[in-house]
């Protein structure tokens, strides 16, 4: 099983790729495939998470499938099979 | 002819067209105090001196072009100018903003605002030269691009220096959706105003000034710009902008969210919009550029080969990329920046015409007009050559265009047979390419904005996704989220978007860019304020809810305006396909607008029963005038 | 000699150097007076011009009435001095020097009197520096 994190904008460059692909299992969340994803990829985290609460920076976006992860159980939400993660710095505007 | 307030020079430069007469006048000190500068001196003269049902292509109508106090100044993004006038695109209230430059030279040249008045017989420019004013003959002008035209005046003045606002063919020819240019690519870009220039036979206006701006309290003004560029700096929130520009990180994350236009607003998930994203835009950036004195440097400049051929070209904003794109079914990145370089040439409005080409591809898609009809143009979604040969087609109302160039509403009109259905329009203006479907709060905004359909006036960024939640908590409490910032819920919208209405009211008087305020808000009215009292040297511009005052003022103004010229609560509507449409698929699927109750809310906030303001709302605004006016013509 | 320079690339053409400048010298914010200034050239050509503080000024030299010298640190105008006959501003290949359009003297660079360059602190893209000879060999000027 495994999913696959793009990164978008800037964070891209800090990153230094814009796809990630990462195995899960079962039990896997947002949160526990962050703190994975952390391991390879500490920049990013870094940019991402607020190094004083552990939580992710309030400005960005995370999203599951184009959904606001908010809209489900936030950071804690399951993952499964062939999820796409996005994560976003902060856009807005039309 | 020194004015006692900072920031503003303290004249107003009126030209009268018909007598080839100009004269100076002193800026009222009232007007200043009451409604700050911009788009409050604009509506406040528009109102005063405009009377109702007037034509907007005649001698009657007033083109304004007015700078605010901030102004020509250092402080950040502040390098802007408002113009309006009654619009000929919808009939109403006409504004547009600008970058680039022409506003701080405006001043320099010793004018907060210019009034431009009649009709010239013949083709003619404006030479504002510090202290010197001519109205000269533009004979050799007419007929020339926008860039050729700050090129040639630029010449025949010797300095490459000069500023100047010009109309293209489009202005020339009254397309109804005409602009005006400064800078080659910075646009007063919505509501026909080159238009109004080319009925008035005015080319351009060309100025240079020698002189400044002062500011009342040096100290504190130079600190807060300082900060101010400091804070812009250290936002790490502005690095998509400053790198990419406005519109890949946008299109990113709005085709991901299911946000994005598509097909004439048939659905919102577009599959080649990733050709327009940051990771494919990036390969064409050659350099940043700037507005005057902007930190922020969104503007940035692409190199696209096709074949053996080169081109460089400004990279389009969000608006005009979602137009000539994915509204249009198109994934030509290349045929966009062609279509978007063609309206800076011509002089119109990117989101207009693009919405209009993308009625007339709806019409084609469901029979109602053939190829034949559209001059043998196979008018098929995704037809990115039948995008840019149109663009001069509608400036030089050649063939379809010419239906075209009047804007979507007259042309649905026009042609019938069910096309008004597919018309997408508030107010008989284009929509920006939003939908309320899949950013609530925009359906409000574009049915209330007082220009018709437009997103710049009240843009609610907090509902765009949880990710301005800490925002949303410290502006408007705890208590409205989750609701506030769910792209998908009416609740509390109108809150949000009322509120953002009258900052960006102060925004567009000071004179600043969205940019300062929108998406990041790495300034607020607290700021506004603050640069206000320290630029003017007026204590009451520092007191927050003076601010708020002054935005009331200017955007029940508007309304009034309006009202007068018989539109009320009838305007303030979505078209049928916002409402009823449930989005077909992607993550929006089955979402429509509930406009009635973000409507009632806002109605009620706003003090505006039934959507008309109240004769106390007006008066406890300074506005007794006003209702008397709009009562003695049973409008309240 | 201390000089601003400019690193080659990334200036966006916003002028915030010009309106800085003027500001410091007039106390007001314009275009018209600055003693860096911006040649625009569509499509992509944005370069500021400022004074190089010549070794040998050909400013200095082109001036009947002596108003320009040279300090150890940079090229100075007298403009108690200056007659505003213009000849610097034609000797200077670089159009660095210029006639104030109003007081109808020569302006040039003068380093902000010594106190922090005004052009180089708002500059946007920071793609201004002031050099200082203790520097010299390690910028670069393209």
């Amino acid at each position: 099983m495994e999913v696959t994190i793009k990164i978008y904008g800037d964070l891209c460059k800090k990153a230094g790729t814009d796809t990630i692909r990462l195995p899960i299992n079962e039990n896997d969340t947002i949160d526990t495939l962050l703190i994975r994803l952390g391991k390879r990829h500490p920049v990013l985290l870094e940019a991402i998470l607020d190094p004083t609460t552990g939580e992710l920076k309030p400005y960005f976006n995370i999203l599951l499938n184009g959904h606001q992860i908010q809209r489900t159980s936030g950071i804690h939400t399951k993952l499964k099979h062939k999820d796409e993660l996005a994560i976003f710095p902060p856009v807005g505007g039309g | 002819m020194e004015y006692p307030f900072g920031g503003y020079i303290g004249q107003i430069l009126r030209v009268d067209l018909s007598r080839k007469k100009h004269h100076v006048e002193p800026l009222p000190k009232d007007l200043a105090r009451n409604y700050l500068g911009g788009l409050g001196f604009a509506a406040r003269i528009l109102f005063d001196e405009l009377k109702p049902k007037i034509d907007p292509l005649g001698p009657e109508n007033e083109l304004i072009v007015s700078t605010g106090p901030l102004t020509g100044t250092v402080w950040p993004t502040s390098g802007r100018f408002a113009v309006a006038a009654k619009s000929p695109l919808t009939g109403v209230w006409g504004e547009a903003h600008c970058g680039g430059f022409f506003g701080p030279m405006l001043k320099y040249a010793g004018y907060d605002v210019l009034i431009i008045q009649g009709r010239s017989e013949k083709p003619v420019y404006l030479w504002v030269d510090d202290g010197s004013v001519e109205i000269k003959p533009a004979k050799d002008l007419w007929g020339h691009n926008t860039a050729e035209t700050i090129n040639m005046v630029r010449e025949i003045h010797g300095d490459p220096q000069i500023e100047v606002l010009s109309i293209g063919k489009a202005g020339e020819n009254l397309v109804k959706f005409a602009c005006i240019v400064n800078n080659y690519y910075d646009v007063a870009g919505r509501t026909g105003l080159g238009a109004v220039m080319g009925a008035k036979n005015l080319k351009a206006i060309a100025a240079r000034g020698t002189n400044g701006v002062k500011v009342s309290n040096e100290e504190e003004f130079l600190r807060l710009a300082a900060e101010g560029y400091d804070r812009v700096f250290k936002e790490e929130r502005l690095d998509g902008l400053k790198y990419y520009g406005t519109s890949p990180p946008l299109i990113d994350m709005k085709r991901l969210v299911g946000d994005l236009p598509t097909k004439n607003h048939q659905t919102l998930i577009f599959k080649e919009a990733e050709k327009f994203g940051c990771k494919a835009v990036e390969r064409y950036f050659v350099k940043s550029r700037a507005c005057f004195a902007c930190p922020i440097m969104c503007k940035k400049i692409h190199k696209i080969h096709s074949g053996k051929e080169e081109s460089i070209m400004k990279a389009p904003e969000y608006e005009s990329t979602c137009a000539f794109g994915p509204n249009c079914g198109s994934g030509d990145y290349r045929a966009i920046l062609e279509a978007n370089t063609l309206c800076d040439l011509f002089g119109m409005d990117t989101m207009s015409a693009g919405t209009v080409v993308a009625w007339l591809m709806e019409c084609y898609e469901k029979g109602i007009v053939t190829k034949k009809d559209c001059d043998g143009l196979e008018m098929n979604w995704g037809n990115s050559g039948a995008i840019v040969t149109l663009m001069e087609k509608i400036a030089n109302r050649d063939g379809i265009g010419n239906l075209l160039a009047e804007g979507v509403y007259r042309a649905a009109r026009k042609l019938g047979r069910g096309s008004m259905k597919y018309a997408m329009h508030v107010k008989k203006m284009e929509m920006d390419l939003n939908d309320g479907r899949g950013h609530r709060s925009l359906g409000l905004t574009q049915a209330t904005s007082p220009r018709g359909s437009c997103h710049m006036r009240s843009l609610v960024v907090v509902d765009q996704g949880f990710a301005f939640k800490k925002v949303a908590t410290e502006r408007y409490g705890k208590d409205k989220l989750p609701e506030i910032c769910d792209p998908y819920a009416e609740k509390y919208k109108a809150l949000a978007v009322k509120d953002c209405e009258d900052v960006y009211a102060i925004r567009d008087s000071l004179t600043m860019c969205w940019y300062a305020c929108g998406w990041p808000p790495a300034f607020w009215i607290n700021d506004f304020a603050a640069a206000a009292a320290a630029t003017t040297g007026i204590k009451e511009f520092g007191n927050v809810k003076e601010m708020y005052l002054i935005a009331a003022r200017i955007c029940n103004l508007r309304r009034a305006f309006n009202l007068r010229e018989g539109l009320g609560a009838n305007g303030d509507t979505l078209p049928e396909r916002i409402l009823k449409e449930p989005i077909p698929d992607g993550p929006s699927k089955g979402q429509v607008v509930n406009l009635k109750i973000m409507l009632r809310d806002y109605y009620e906030l706003r003090k505006w029963p039934n959507g008309i303001p109240s004769r106390k709302t007006l008066v406890d605004l300074g506005l007794e005038d006003v209702a008397e006016e709009l009562k003695r013509l049973g409008r309240i | 000699m201390a000089k601003i320079v400019y690193t080659g690339e990334g200036c966006t053409g916003c002028k915030a150097c010009v309106a800085a400048c003027m500001y410091v010298h007039d106390k007001e914010f314009g275009v018209a007076a600055g003693r860096i200034w911006i040649v625009k050239e569509e499509p992509i050509t944005d370069h500021p011009i400022v004074c190089l503080q010549c070794e040998k000024p050909p400013c200095r030299d082109a001036c009947s009435v002596g108003a320009i010298s040279k300090t150890s640190n940079f090229v100075l105008v007298d403009e108690k001095l200056c007659i505003g006959c213009g000849a610097c501003v034609e000797a200077c290949p670089f159009g660095a020097i210029i006639i104030h359009p109003n007081k109808k003297v020569a302006i040039k660079c003068d380093l902000c009197g010594g106190k922090e360059p005004q052009c180089v602190k708002f500059c946007p893209p920071k793609v201004l520096k002031l050099q200082t000879p203790a520097l010299a060999p390690k910028a670069k000027v393209k």
